[in-house]
């Protein structure tokens, strides 16, 4: 083992990650803690994950962070002994012990993440809470880094094992060993039998077993070992050792093999002289030897019928699952998601060359891989999905520190943590998340006193929220606090020239120039917010991951700022059309229905982009004007109707061709800011095509249109009041331009 | 082959001893705490039961007064692993069943050296 440096360092990182599970479920306890003071639950909970990250982290070489979590151990043994009351000092305390045992896990060998001077400081508070002054020398001890109280725990059980004497040349030493089984040893699991083979290891043995102690067979246990051994072990002497050295080691060798059955035994250990008597015995052996072995046996025999008896077919159970979760690293999964990227490609060529070849094996052959790969994509995306809890869970403790330095009262609400979400998305979602709960304790929640004044709770609430909405998901964080003042927000973006003194500027408008870089109402920069650098971060972390922002405010009721995400970044089902030689690819999930559209239609609508679909009026985009394709349109078109936020709209293309798996693939940097198309995939007839966002496209059109101060023909089937989303303000215009043109018209 | 079943709620600890035992030629079966400990023992007849002592749901204690009870368990090893501590809690263990103990923090080697002291 110690030669594979590689287990250690695996076991290390499975510490590492175990240690940050822990620590998320110990905050959260903590933070309950601070609400249900007298929970013993809550705190034999905290007591054992600390006894973990305790236990776990001096298995694997994290000292410091063993003995740090050590003091706290003891601290919260006594709450739960009743000696030590939960304060919340003592939560406060504890939290910030977290992060130095954070910071400890998180370190690389032989460096200190932690600050010495904070766990001085922690520790010593911990003293103070815990009463023990007149002991502080004591507990001192535990703090210094150099001082490993596991150390001599682990040489009891070192002890047991290391000093096997080393075969020598010199003369050899002898024990008469007297060994008589109590009556539980064979109980508790101990096997003589073990015990004598073991000091056959040591040195040469000589066994005589007594069987004077057997009762009649009416008496006897069948339980119970009622033979004892008298034995005479000659053990090699070490080498160069004192003679007094030697003997010691002998006489602590023997004693290690009965380490564990010294209580339930009676056993002597005395030097015997090596004589050549004893020599000739030992010759003997052969002859003494199989003298106890049998009676061992018979009694194995007796064990084995006993519990066969009471055992009846105990191997006819069926195979328990020996794993039902499996620790993979994320980097793994990434691989498989692109290697599967990589075959969906390949796929869609061989169905391609399938459909032209005409050949019905091949075509047959192709339509089973097709069906495979369906199959395992859909498979291999759910591995990378997890729940959103974790993220959720950890601003509790965001939201108690804030409150606290805030001088707040805030409560943290989570609904549908259960919600899952690809793993790449969540692992960025930390940060905008972090950003606007910050900003809402900041700027949204009101102090204690004036919202009593306000007639409010006391008790302000930030709700955080997760749930799935097509092949999307809605992460929202909304509070109840004062709302987003829009006449300040309004007089900043003219002040910053961001809009004309009058400008007509719908809510939507006005709320989206808090992403901008810069942007700040505050009226002075706190240690929290206020800099306006947090809200433009949110905004490019969420476009980054195709993502939307909306927000919604109320003066003096609260502000909802809501996040739509997509499900997955790598792999999406869409449908596949054309508009004059180009392709384009809508996702599946947000399409309804196709329907045909004549020009006979287009006609009688009076210059109107509307259908009727059954008796419901539909808006649509045309798309062939909309991405200026100039070849002219045929007879029938499609119109693919696709659900989004604002409701129905129709999109028009030339012609639908069907199904495709679509790998998708970012346009790069050069296209970032080209809202309406989420990414590109490659075809397998090699070429390229655009994946539009359907909800992107009806936005940018409703919003043209209301720019150009025309009729709202071009509005959804819902009728609301004013669009809503579009934090891009300045987004392109809505000549986008098959693909090429987008990076040019900027 | 010989099974071995190690229950532990720290999964590194589960990692390690599952690791060093299946490189040194054991089957091992995992349980993440008390109950399910028992109810792996009742499954499938183990030949030594490594198990931590402080978890939640059922502790080390329990498990093994109940890992005794089981059919065909009368005369299986028993490890308990235990901390520095806690030494009361060995002789509730011993009380309980417990065949011997291996002191947290330990090293393969240790582990391996007291496992063949207990399984052929």
């Amino acid at each position: 083992m110690t030669s594979e440096s590689g287990g250690l360092d695996q076991f290390r990182l499975a510490f590492r990650e175990e240690a940050r599970e822990l620590l998320v479920e110990l905050e959260s306890n903590l933070l309950e803690m601070n609400e249900r003071p007298e929970d013993g639950e809550l705190v034999g909970n905290v007591f054992r994950a600390l006894h973990t990250i305790k236990g776990s982290g001096a298995m694997f070489g994290f000292e410091d962070l063993a003995t740090f979590t050590h003091n706290l151990e003891n601290a919260f043994d006594e709450v739960r002994k009743g000696r030590l009351a939960v304060t919340p000092e003592l939560v406060d305390l504890t939290l910030s012990a977290l992060d130095q045992i954070r910071a400890m896990a998180e370190a690389d060998d032989g460096e200190t993440a932690a600050d010495p001077a904070a766990c001085t400081e922690i520790l010593a508070r911990l003293r103070a809470l815990m009463g023990k002054g007149e002991d502080a020398a004591g507990s001192i001890r535990h703090t210094a880094p150099a001082a490993k109280p596991v150390q001599g725990a682990a040489n009891e059980l070192g002890a047991a094992i290391e000093p096997r004497v080393q075969p020598g040349s010199g003369p050899e030493q002898a024990w008469k060993i007297r060994f008589a089984p109590g009556p539980d040893l064979m109980r508790n699991g101990a096997d003589p039998l073990l015990l004598v083979r073991e000091l056959r290891g040591i040195g040469r043995l000589t066994v005589e077993a007594s069987t004077a102690g057997i009762p009649s067979l009416r008496e006897l246990e069948p339980e119970r070992c009622y033979v004892s051994w008298e034995m005479v072990l000659a053990i090699p002497a070490g080498g160069d050792r004192g003679q007094d050295a030697a003997r010691a080691a002998g006489e602590d060798a023997i004693r290690d093999v009965f380490i564990f059955v010294e209580d339930s035994c009676e056993l002597t250990i005395e030097p015997a002289r090596v004589e050549p008597l004893a020599d000739a015995a030992l010759a003997n052996t052969g002859a003494k030897e199989p003298v106890s072995t049998a009676v061992c046996t018979a009694d194995v025999t007796a064990r084995a019928l006993e519990e066969k008896r009471r055992s009846p077919g105990r191997r006819a159970t069926d195979q328990p699952d020996s794993a039902s979760s499996l620790r993979v690293p994320a980097a793994r999964l990434d691989q498989l998601v692109d290697l599967v990227g990589e075959l969906v490609t390949v796929q869609a060529r061989l169905s391609e060359f399938a459909a032209q070849s005409q050949e019905n094996e091949v075509l047959a052959v192709a339509e089973e891989i097709e069906r495979l790969t369906s199959a395992l994509r859909e498979n291999s995306m759910t591995l990378r999905m997890l729940p959103i809890r974790a993220t959720f869970e950890r601003f509790r403790r965001l939201v108690h520190d804030l409150a606290r330095d805030l001088g707040k009262n805030v409560e943290l609400t989570i609904e549908g943590a259960e919600t899952e979400l690809d793993k790449t998305v969540i692992d960025q979602l930390g940060d905008p998340l972090m950003h606007l709960i910050r900003n809402s304790m900041d700027h949204g929640v009101e102090l204690p006193e004036s919202r009593v004044a306000g007639g409010k709770r006391r008790m302000a609430k930030i709700h955080l929220s997760a749930r799935h909405s097509g092949a999307s998901v809605l992460i929202a964080v909304s509070d109840d606090g004062a709302g987003i003042d829009t006449e300040a927000v309004r007089a900043r973006a003219i002040e910053r020239g961001l809009a004309g003194a009058d400008d007509p500027l719908t809510e939507t408008e006005i709320f989206s120039f808090i992403f901008q870089p810069g942007f700040s109402t505050a009226k002075e920069v706190t240690d929290i917010s206020g800099r306006g650098v947090g809200m433009d971060v949110v905004r490019q972390r969420v476009e980054s991951l195709r993502g939307a922002i909306e927000v919604t405010s109320q003066r003096g009721a609260g502000t909802t700022v809501t996040l739509r995400l997509p499900l997955t970044l790598a792999i999406i089902d869409g449908l596949l059309v054309k508009i004059g030689d180009a392709f384009f690819v809508l996702p599946l999930a947000s399409t309804l229905e196709c329907i045909e559209l004549t020009r006979e239609e287009v006609e009688q609508a009076n210059g109107k982009h509307v259908a009727y679909v059954r008796g419901e009026i539909v808006p649509y985009i045309r798309l062939r004007q909309y991405f200026n394709v100039g070849t002219p349109p045929p007879e029938r078109e499609q119109i693919m109707v696709v659900e989004c936020e604002d409701g129905r709209c129709g999109l028009v293309v030339d012609q639908v061709l069907g199904n495709c798996q679509t790998v998708i693939r970012n346009l790069g940097r050069f296209y970032r800011h080209v809202q309406v198309v989420s990414g590109a995939t490659i075809l397998g007839n090699g070429a390229v095509a655009l994946i539009l966002d359907p909800q992107r496209l009806v936005q940018e059109a409703i919003r043209a249109k209301i720019q150009r101060g025309g009729s709202r023909s071009c509005g959804t089937t819902r009728e609301n009041g004013h669009p809503r989303g579009g934090t891009h303000q300045n987004a392109t215009e809505h000549s986008v331009g098959a693909g090429v043109r987008a990076g040019a018209s900027r | 082959m010989k099974q071995v079943l190690t229950v532990d709620d720290s999964s590194s600890v589960r990692q390690m001893v599952g690791f060093t035992l299946r490189k040194a030629g054991y089957e091992v079966v995992e349980a993440v705490d008390g109950r399910q400990g028992i109810e792996k023992a009742r499954a499938q007849k183990c030949d030594l039961v490594i198990t931590d002592l402080n978890m939640p749901q059922m502790d080390g204690i329990q498990m093994i007064a109940g890992v005794r009870q089981l059919p065909g368990y009368s005369f299986t090893p028993i490890l308990m692993l235990t901390t520095e501590s806690q030494p009361e809690k060995k002789d509730a263990g011993r009380k309980a069943g417990a065949t011997g103990w291996i002191v947290k923090p330990f090293q393969a080697e240790q582990l391996i050296a007291v496992v063949q002291k207990l399984v052929r």
